[in-house]
This record gives C-alpha cells, structure tokens and sequence, in this order.
C-alpha cells in the first residue's frame, strides 16, 4: 500500500449472476489527485463506484480508506465516511432553492434543527460565486450545467475526502465544461480527492492526474496521464488501435442530392450547401451554433424563413415530419433520452416507431412484420438484446442507439442526419457506429453527421461544414492538409490565410 | 435516491420479475380481486347477489357511465386527463331534451347532444394542444363551463315532458338486455382490440411514452391528442342522452362529481397518469370494481358513508401499484 493512498483497492471481486463484473481488480487513488477511471461499458466502472459508495456489496477483497478498512453497507454510511457520489442523472428537487437543495441533501441543520441556509461553507460559495447566482435562486431556473454544479456543491458540502463524478459532462456545452474544469481544480487545491469517470478520452487529458483502465472487469492499468496519448489510451480499453477505430472515407461520392441554398430560420441564416449520394457531411460547430436547429428544421420540425431546398432535384418544403419522412429524410436525433427512445416501451415498438404505418395493413398492425423487421435489424447491427419485449431501458447506451438506428433503416432513409451519434456511448460502441454509419454510405445513403467531437468528425466525414453563428463559415474536404486547422478556424468564426495557414481575424 | 434507483442494482428487475409481470396483468389482478368479491357477496346476501334481477338492475344502471371511460383511458394513455366528463353528460342531455322540447326532431335533438359533447371536447383539445394548457386545469375549466351551460340550458331545473319516443328508446331491450348494455359490451370488445391492434391508435402509447420522441418519428401527436379529446367529449355525450332517456328527463346537475369516480375506475384498471398505460377491459374491470362494491354494501345493508372509505382504499392501493411499476421501469 502506499503511503500516500487515499483509497486504496485490494483484490475486489463481484459478481452478477452469470457475469463477473470485477475480478481481483486492486489499485490506489492517492491523496489530492484527480484519477479518471476509465473503460468501456461493462468494465466494471460503475460496479467498482458502487462498491466504494457502498450500493452494492462486494463479494471479496478489501478497501482501505486512509489505512483503515472502510465498511459501508449503504450509500449514508458511505457519506459519512466523506465518499460521495455525482451521478449523471441529477437528484436535486426543481421547485427549491440551490441553498435549500444543497441543504437538504446532507441534512446541514443548525441547533434548532432548522436547515441553515446561510451556513453553507466556503467551497459550496465559491462554487456559487463562479455561477454567479444568488443561493436563493430555484433550481428549475438554471441550466442543465448549473444544476449540475449545484449537485458538486451540496457533494462537498459534506465533509467530502472522496469526490466520484459520474460521466458529469455528457449533458454539458463546453463553456459548461470549462466551468466544471475550474471548479474540480480548485477542489483538488482544497485537498479533494476526485474521481472522474467519463466517456470523452479529450477530457482525461485536459484534468485528469493519473488514470486507470477497467476492462472486463480487470485491471489493466494506472497511469500517470502524461505519459499517455488518446491512441494508447483506447487500445487499453478497447485492444484495438485507434487508427483502425475509423472506416475508409468514401470511395465513389454520387450527384448531388440535397441542395439548400439561402436556408434561414430560427438559429441559422442563408445557409447554402449541397449533399451528395454516398457522402458523409460532417457538421462542426459549437453547440448552440445552429447545427441542431438548421437539422431539424430539414426535417420537418422547426419552419424556416426562407430560402429554397431541391430534393432529388424536386422543390422540397417540409411542412411537419412526416413529409420529411416521406421525402426519404432520417432523423437520428441528438437527445437519446429525451427525444429518441421510449424508455419505458418495449425494443420492438423502439424498432418500429418510425414505421408504424408502413407495417399497418387495412389498419392492423402487422405483429408479425414487427417482429422480423426488429430481429432482422438486431442482426444486422448486431446489437445486443435480451428478448425483444424487454424494454429498452434495459440495455446499454450503446445498444439503445443501435436500436434507434435501426429504427431509421427499417424506414429505408435517402438521407440520414445523425446528430451526435455517438453522445454518451462507449468506445466499442462507437466504432461499431462509425462501421454502420460508413456502409450505410457505401451503399449509396447520404449522411449529415453533427458531432461536437472533432476526432468524430475528422475521421467520419468526407466533407466538413463549420458553421458558426447560425451561418456556415467553411466548406473543407476531408482531404485538405489544413484540415484541423481549417476546422478549429471555421467553428470559432475565423477566417483562414490559405497562403500562411494562420488563422487570422 | 432517484439517481440510484434509475441505475438501479444489476439484477433487481430480474429479483423481482414475478411481481413485475403480475403488475403488468393488471386486468387479471381486478379480474380476481372481482370473483372474491362476486363470492363474497353472494354468500353475505344469502344468494341474492347473483340474482338475474340483481345483475340486470346493475347492467341497466350503470352500463351508459361505463361507456366514458373508454375516452378517458384513451387520454390517460396518451398523458392526457379529461376532467369535464361528467359535466358534457348533463350538457348534451341537458341540450338533446331542450332541443326536443323545443319542437326539434328527435334525431336532430340526439344529433345537437353529440355535438354539444364534440364541441367541448373540442375545445378542450384545442386549450391543450394549441395553447398548451395542462390538461387537468383545461378541463377543469370546460368542467365548469359545460355545467354551467347545462345549468343555463335547463335554467336550473330539470327538463321533463320528452316524447314518448324517446323514453321508448331508453327502455328498448335485445335479447331481455338493454340495448345499450349490449353495444357497451360490443364497444369495449371493439376499441379494447383496436387500441391494442390498429395502427393509428398504438400510437397513442408511443405519445404517452415520450410526446417529444413522438414528433420525431411523425407521429401526428397534436392532431391524435386533439382527436382523443372530441372523442370522449362524443361518448360522455352519447352517455349523457342515453341516460336522458332513461330517467325520462335532463338535470343540469346530473352525475356531479363523477368526474372523478370515472378516472378511479380506469387508474384502478391499470391506466396511469403518467401515460403510456391502460387498457379498456382494464378500465371497465376497474369501473366494474366501483359498481360492485357500492351494489353489495346496499344489500348487506351497510352504511353507504362507507362506500368512499373502501373506494378510497382500492384506489390508494391502485395508486401504490402504480407507483412501484412506474419505479422499476425507471421512470
């Protein structure tokens, strides 16, 4: 054990069932650092999270906290140990203060066991101070990102030595980010120690002090974050090289199939750009630049203001989805939760949503249809499912997307936007999405692709639109030398010096 | 603890896999919960229970309100809630009976009833859809609004004198059966199979599911959710005329506070407010539920005051039911 260790892992074995979740997995967090734990889905991430916060119990092996044997049987025990937990999916209650929230969730009462709204310490402050929002404010009234803070805030709140944020970022815009970079450093000059686990390899580089890999549930190793790369760090995790995680760009880009010219609307402006059959258009931009909002407005969902779309080389106008939808236009969009899956529904009604009327015969649904058309795409994308009645809550974020894609192929697309399609899956996942997502295009379908993850869209597109501000600022191909260059220019709204390759204003 | 019990433990669902599925057959839990108590009464009545007489009374009764919880369950299902049920029910009556009386047809009166009742329902889609009023305060509105005009209508009191015709109609049998206690079976049969199997209504699941996610795989839901609303607006009026004519004439305060009973009935058959459940057997089993446990405290003799307690208490544990299925799938 080292001297230094906060926490330290012995030997931590569990297991589910028939799956062994951890096996003799065994490491040390030390004092004051911020140690990404990191892993494809079904590592081990989260069951070893839930062991240290005393969710679950393990079935063998030890964990010292600070040198003495830390035993927690449920999450409060482990609170007062000082282990606490962030989860993704946020806990706080809308209708209440940030103070009352913070409050509440660790019981910070004052002698006449009244919660205390004014003795919230000094790092929950200073947090508030960065969001710069009085405590009294509701919660509902903040952004996703603020909330999440809040959720940090009423964390260290309590005593907390160990500090374990799960996937924190998956909901947040990158000045989000940013925030969230400079509270966690702040908390780490405090003497907090941090866990950090997220799906974003970038970001474990940007914060994180050493690193370690689960993979099946094993060990694989600790790092110190310098001296790894993105490359290494995947083939880790995942045994396959990163420079195979991308598939060949396009080989024959057919005619052109979409053409807008002068698009306006609600978050974008005189937008002009064509789409080829075979072709993946990667869509670069900061968040809130128009990327979402130009989208979904060719689909159908937002009304434009103007400007002309030829379809196939016929004027096309939608006025609701449903025309899109007609007009060949597939929408994998970038909210999985929100406006993708029916969580609480089953994977074959997931599989058919979009065809409803398709597989209706004489008003009937087709059950049977249902059913073929689910297996045949679970096959086809081979993707991982129980029974095709459970529900789709229960598989991995990975799985749930497939089948929302496969939702789209059975409605046999011309063209598919896929906003973020890899947004809060695991890397194998994601390759397996990048494969399906080119072959698609290789058979001849059209790809818009908007990602906020440059790799993504280097490696996936054949063509790149910056857009910046609601207006498109570059056109790149894929091909260009200055690729990245051109790129990072194009979504901050810079002009780029061909002649010099700088980026100049 | 939301966030720990969405993660939930790897394998709980499977722990607890046979009460999940016996909660996903709510139909069967009212079915049975009805046979104890079909037994139970007929042996505290001493056999009087299952008398014909008994069961046709029953039939004759209440079968036109069974019919509104077919458009309730609907909207439940699709997240929606129609509170104004009741209240179109005495207005189309109120409506039908002041029309004939007032030297209309008798076709044309039962046509300006189900208009009345299209036309409240109508609105409350358009508040709800167009306006995005939540519907519980939409109908909560058009609730007192259509009682109102029931009220202004009949100017307080009810309208009798209706023509002998019409009254005949009320009493009209197939079979030894009312007629209507007929089409109500035939109807449940029907819209129970459609729901389940016609294309345009399993999309009602999907709005109530994720309304969000709807829209974007083109689903109409604003015109569905419009639909849904004018169509229990038409079978609270169809329910409101018929039952007009059964009691020989129309009062303004007919079936108030029913609202609310109607609603019990399909929850407690397995239809939540949270959308995306419920089924029409389930609801009419629930409603059946209601009927049966009022008829049999009548003739045990026990003080109706107690009706609510134990209606209060199905609906309590209905509500429990709900909650932990709600919770497992993570809700």
């Amino acid at each position: 054990m080292e001297k230094n260790a906060l926490l330290s892992i012995r030997n931590i074995s569990k297991r589910f069932g028939g799956t062994q979740a951890l096996n003799d997995v065994s490491f040390d967090i030390e004092k004051g650092e911020i140690h990404a734990l990191l892993g494809e889905n079904g590592a081990g991430k989260s069951t070893l999270i839930k062991i240290i916060s005393g969710v679950v119990a393990k079935d063998s092996g030890e964990i010292f906290l600070d040198g003495e044997p830390l035993r927690v049987k449920n999450p409060q025990q482990a609170r007062t140990e000082g282990i606490n937990v962030v989860y993704q999916e946020l806990s706080l209650v809308p209708g209440l203060s940030i103070a009352e929230n913070i409050c509440a969730s660790n019981e910070r009462m004052n002698t006449f066991k009244i919660m205390d709204l004014n003795d919230l310490g000094e790092d929950v402050m200073s947090i508030l101070g960065r969001l710069k929002v009085d405590p009294k404010t509701p919660v509902k009234a903040l952004g996703i990102g603020a909330q999440q803070m809040v959720e940090i805030a009423g964390a260290i709140c309590r005593n907390c030595r160990l500090l374990i944020l799960d996937e924190p970022t998956a909901s947040l815009t990158d000045e989000e980010i940013e925030e969230l970079y400079k509270i966690m450093a702040m908390l780490k000059e405090h003497g907090t120690t941090i866990i950090y686990i997220s799906h974003k390899l970038s970001e474990v580089f940007d914060i994180a002090d050493r690193a370690t890999v689960l993979k099946d549930g094993k060990f694989v190793t600790t790092a110190n974050v310098k001296d790894l790369d993105e490359r290494t760090l995947v083939r880790l995790m995942t045994g396959r090289d990163l420079t195979d995680m991308f598939p060949p760009k396009a080989k024959n880009i057919g005619p052109v199939v979409l053409d807008v010219k002068d698009y306006s609307g609600p978050g974008f402006e005189n937008i002009s750009f064509q789409l080829h059959e075979g072709e993946i258009l990667g869509l670069a931009g900061l968040a809130g630049a128009g990327r979402t909002e130009l989208c979904t407005a060719l689909f159908g969902v937002q009304k434009p203001y103007g400007g002309a779309i030829r379809l196939f080389d016929k004027e096309y106008k939608p006025r609701k989805v449903k025309d899109a939808m007609r007009a060949g236009i597939g929408y994998l969009p970038e909210d999985r939760k929100q406006a993708g899956a029916f969580m609480q529904m089953s994977i074959k009604e997931n599989s058919v949503a979009a065809t409803i009327d398709d597989i209706t015969k004489c008003g009937i649904i087709d059950n049977k249809l249902a059913k073929e058309n689910t297996l045949s795409m679970i096959q086809k994308l081979n993707t991982k499912v129980g029974s095709i009645n459970d529900r789709i809550l229960s598989l991995s974020g990975g799985n749930q997307q497939k089948i929302i894609l496969s939702r789209w192929l059975l409605a046999n697309p011309k063209i598919l936007i896929a906003d973020e399609p890899t947004r809060g899956i695991d890397v194998g996942a994601k390759f397996e999405i990048y494969q399906i997502l080119r072959s698609l295009a290789d058979s001849g379908m059209a790809i818009i692709l908007i990602s906020s993850e440059l790799p993504e869209i280097i490696g996936m597109s054949d063509r790149i639109l910056t857009v910046y501000k609601g207006s498109v600022s570059m056109i790149i191909d894929s091909h260009d030398p200055a690729l990245e260059e051109k790129i990072g220019a194009g979504i901050m709204g810079l002009s780029f010096d061909k002649s010099g390759g700088e980026v100049v204003q | 603890m939301k966030a720990l019990s969405a993660k939930g433990f790897p394998g709980a669902l499977g722990r607890n896999s046979v009460v999940s599925a016996i909660l996903h057959k709510r139909e069967l839990i009212v079915l049975l919960l009805l046979v104890v108590i079909v037994i139970y009464l007929q042996i505290a009545s001493e056999g009087l229970f299952l008398r014909p007489q008994n069961l046709i009374i029953m039939a004759d009764r209440k079968a036109p309100e069974a019919f509104v919880t077919i458009g309730i369950t609907y909207l439940l299902i699709t997240k929606q809630f129609d509170l104004s049920v009741a209240s179109v029910m005495a207005f189309s009556g109120s409506a039908t009976a002041w029309m004939m009386v007032n030297e209309f047809s008798i076709s044309a009166a039962i046509m300006g009833g189900l208009f009345v009742g299209c036309l409240v329902g109508a609105l409350n889609g358009f508040l709800v859809t167009k306006l995005g009023i939540a519907s519980f305060i939409a109908t909560l509105g058009t609730m007192y609004i259509a009682r109102s005009g029931a009220q202004i209508i009949t100017q307080g009191s009810p309208i009798g004198d209706l023509p002998e015709s019409f009254i005949e109609m009320g009493k009209l049998k197939i079979l030894g059966l009312p007629w209507y206690f007929l089409l109500l079976i035939v109807a449940i049969i029907t819209m129970h199979i459609l729901l389940k199997k016609m294309g345009g209504m399993n999309k009602l699941f999907y709005i109530g599911t994720n309304d969000r996610a709807s829209s974007m795989v083109g689903i109409g839901t604003v015109k569905l959710t419009w639909i849904m609303f004018i169509v229990s607006g038409f079978i609270a009026a169809i329910a409101g005329i018929i039952l007009t004519a059964k009691s020989y004439s129309a009062s303004p305060i007919a079936f108030d506070k029913m609202e609310m009973r109607y609603i019990a009935a399909c929850v407690i058959g397995g239809a939540s407010i949270s959308g995306g459940q419920g089924s029409i057997v389930g609801s009419l089993l629930g409603f059946l539920l209601i009927v049966l446990i009022g008829n049999g405290m009548t003739l045990m003799g026990i003080s109706p005051y107690w009706e609510n307690v134990i209606f209060g208490t199905i609906l309590a544990i209905a509500a429990i039911a709900d909650a932990y299925s709600v919770r497992k799938r993570g809700g």
